[in-house]
């Protein structure tokens, strides 16, 4: 027991040695970053001037920058996804480091079985060689933990901006005699704090009002659709599109007419998980209820040691466990994805 | 060691005979040789029409030839090293070892119910899907353009001017604006529609309102018809939706009992067994003692 405290605090220690080597190096690159990223910004305006982007090479790149664009609220250009890169290759190599130095220091089973065995020579070769599998596998699986977490929240924040585009094609109708830059910046002024496209819009904002070639604005624009990904926003896009290059004579009548096919497309959602309702609430707790209501009454029946013995030592018993667990996790997908569509044709 | 020389020397042998063989033969044989296996020869030989179809509908831009190569190259050379491996150590082959290149090479198959045939089909629907959305978008755009006060942009013009704009649709629409100037417009509408299933929910509509609206010359006229025709595609649409979600909420209903049923099923099974247990000749054996 002293033993297994004694090496959680050597842990402990361990990753406060590891933290405080981060938070020293943090400032140092957060304003090496800011000066590189305007640097590469004036870069890729040349580059676009030459018509030489090459955009099949950064794969990576663009899918982390895409990801960062919905889900970070304080989202810049090249220093976000530096900063993400930066941050989960130091968390690899920390928990890689300290998972290292920990277990170099428990009295590890290797080691006494090649003792006894009576080698010494090969013994210690042999505990550093595979010493390192383990600690490599936890830090793979740490440094991926910021990623997973992205898509999560890029998924949700993907769904909730289907709906917020709602509000914003009403208060740009509202601004339309303005030119579209302005009329964008407008709207993210008015939009509510808890938005998801307030962000983006102002990027977008930014770019109708100085961009310096149509290709630029393309891109930018294509990029606002295909990350909240839904029908609307590509109209919406190629609305706001059309009134920059034609001037914003239509632009009211084709957002009023793009609004109301939204709220029909929205009640249409509404029926249908009204019809659906029922699935979803059993997916979502009704099983649960069940099982924990049934086996509960059965383990009062029995008594819950015998309970425990059929369930977990009769082969029977633990395939319908494994059947059981399986199922639940398919259902409860099942009614994640139902219970909250896009607002989208799809 | 003996085994490794033997190796060598067959290697090396052959390739002499390959030298000899070339010196000593006449120039058209020579000619044949080099046109045969070169490089580019053998890989048209991997080319497959039907893979490269499949590639290209689920958006990957990689070529099949390439990636067929991939697949033969790894399951020979996987062979060869196991063979080679076996050879030195005196060992002979068994059938397991040969599972595995031929495992290789249905993983990566291109057929149907093969992993990457399924994941492709997979990505090429969720294609479609989203190209359902940038075809909503395309007609509104194309109402917008009859909506200009000075006359309006001539079609082929129209989808090159509008193509960038699309993620999915851009390289069809530049397809669609090629075809437009060459073969003229209605062929290429037909051209691009027949791209799609067969069986699209809102794809004929698409096809008829195109080939309609360019038929006519009054400008009014057209954005009136368009106007009715968008409201019609997004009720389509909308009605589409509706009744995909309501069969997969059935199917996810039917899904979401599973659950349940199973665990009412267990504890019969359970209490079953526990009478079993209780009369003390569970298989001849007694379980809990």
């Amino acid at each position: 027991m002293n033993n297994i405290s004694d090496y959680v605090v050597r842990l402990l220690f361990h990753s406060l040695v590891v933290l405080g080597i981060w938070k020293c190096v943090k400032p140092l690159i957060d304003e090496q970053l800011s000066y590189l990223a305007k640097k590469r910004e004036y870069r890729k305006n040349s580059h676009h001037f030459k018509n030489s982007s090459k955009k099949n090479k950064r794969l990576i790149y663009r899918h982390l920058d895409n990801l960062m664009y919905l889900t970070q609220d304080k989202y810049e250009p090249f220093v976000s996804v530096t900063k993400f890169l930066l941050q989960s290759s130091f968390l690899l190599i920390g928990i890689f480091i300290i998972t290292l130095l920990t277990i170099q220091e428990l009295p590890s089973m290797f080691s006494s079985d090649i003792i006894f065995n009576g080698n010494l020579q090969t013994s210690n070769v042999e505990t550093i060689k595979s010493f390192w599998k383990l600690p490599m596998l936890l830090a793979i699986l740490a440094g991926s933990i910021p990623y997973i977490v992205m898509r999560y929240k890029y998924a949700k924040r993907q769904t909730k901006g289907s709906y917020d585009l709602l509000d914003v094609v009403k208060i740009f109708a509202k601004y339309t005699y303005l030119s579209v830059d302005a009329a964008l910046y407008a709207t993210s002024d008015y939009l509510m704090d808890n938005n998801v496209l307030k962000r983006p819009l102002r990027i977008l904002a930014d770019e109708f009002s100085n961009y310096s070639t149509e290709t630029m604005l393309q891109d930018e624009a294509q990029r606002f659709a295909s990350n909240v990904s839904t029908t609307f926003a590509r109209i919406f896009v190629s609305d706001l599109l059309d009134a920059e290059k034609e001037g914003n004579v239509n632009l009211n009548l084709s957002l009023l007419e793009l609004n109301d096919s939204m709220e029909q497309q929205r009640e249409t959602i509404l029926t249908v998980k009204a019809s659906n309702s029922d699935a979803i609430k059993l997916g979502l707790y009704g099983n649960f209820l069940v099982f924990v209501l049934s086996i509960g009454t059965f383990m009062l029946l029995l008594k819950p040691g015998l309970y425990f013995k059929l369930q977990f030592q009769t082969s029977i018993g633990v395939t319908f466990f494994m059947i059981i667990v399986i199922s639940f996790v398919i259902a409860l997908l099942f009614s994640i994805l139902l219970s909250k569509p896009k607002l989208d044709y799809q | 060691m003996e085994k490794l020389f033997t190796l060598v020397s067959t290697i090396g042998i052959a390739y002499f005979a390959l030298l000899v063989f070339l010196s000593t033969s006449k120039s058209h044989e020579r000619d044949l040789f080099r046109k045969q296996i070169n490089v580019r020869a053998v890989m048209m030989k991997f080319q497959s029409e039907q893979f490269q179809k499949k590639l290209d509908n689920s958006g990957y831009p990689v070529e099949a030839k390439n990636i067929n190569f991939i697949r033969y190259a790894t399951a020979l050379l996987f062979l060869l090293f196991l063979f080679l491996s076996k050879y030195l150590r005196g060992t002979t082959m068994s059938l397991n070892d040969a599972l595995i290149p031929i495992g290789i090479l249905a993983f990566s198959s291109p057929l149907k119910y093969l992993p990457l045939g399924w994941f492709l089909d997979r990505k090429s629907q969720q294609n479609i899907l989203q190209k359902d959305g940038e075809i909503v978008s395309l007609l509104k755009q194309y109402q917008n353009n009859r909506l200009r006060n000075r006359g309006y942009i001539e079609f082929g013009a129209f989808c090159t001017q509008v193509a960038p704009t699309f993620e999915y649709l851009k390289n069809d629409l530049n397809e669609l604006a090629e075809k437009a100037t060459d073969d003229g417009v209605e062929e290429a509408i037909k051209h691009f529609c027949d791209k799609f299933p067969a069986d699209h929910h809102f794809m004929p509509n698409v096809r008829s309102i195109l080939l309609a609206t360019e038929s006519m010359a009054d400008s009014n006229e057209a954005i009136e018809y368009l106007k009715k025709q968008n409201t019609a595609i997004s009720k389509i649409s909308s009605d589409h939706y509706l009744k995909k979600w309501t069969r997969i909420g059935d199917w996810a209903g039917l899904i979401n009992v599973i659950p349940s049923i199973t665990t009412f099923l267990m504890i019969v099974v359970l209490s079953l067994q526990y009478i079993m247990v209780l009369k003390g000749n569970f298989n001849g054996v007694n379980l809990f003692r």
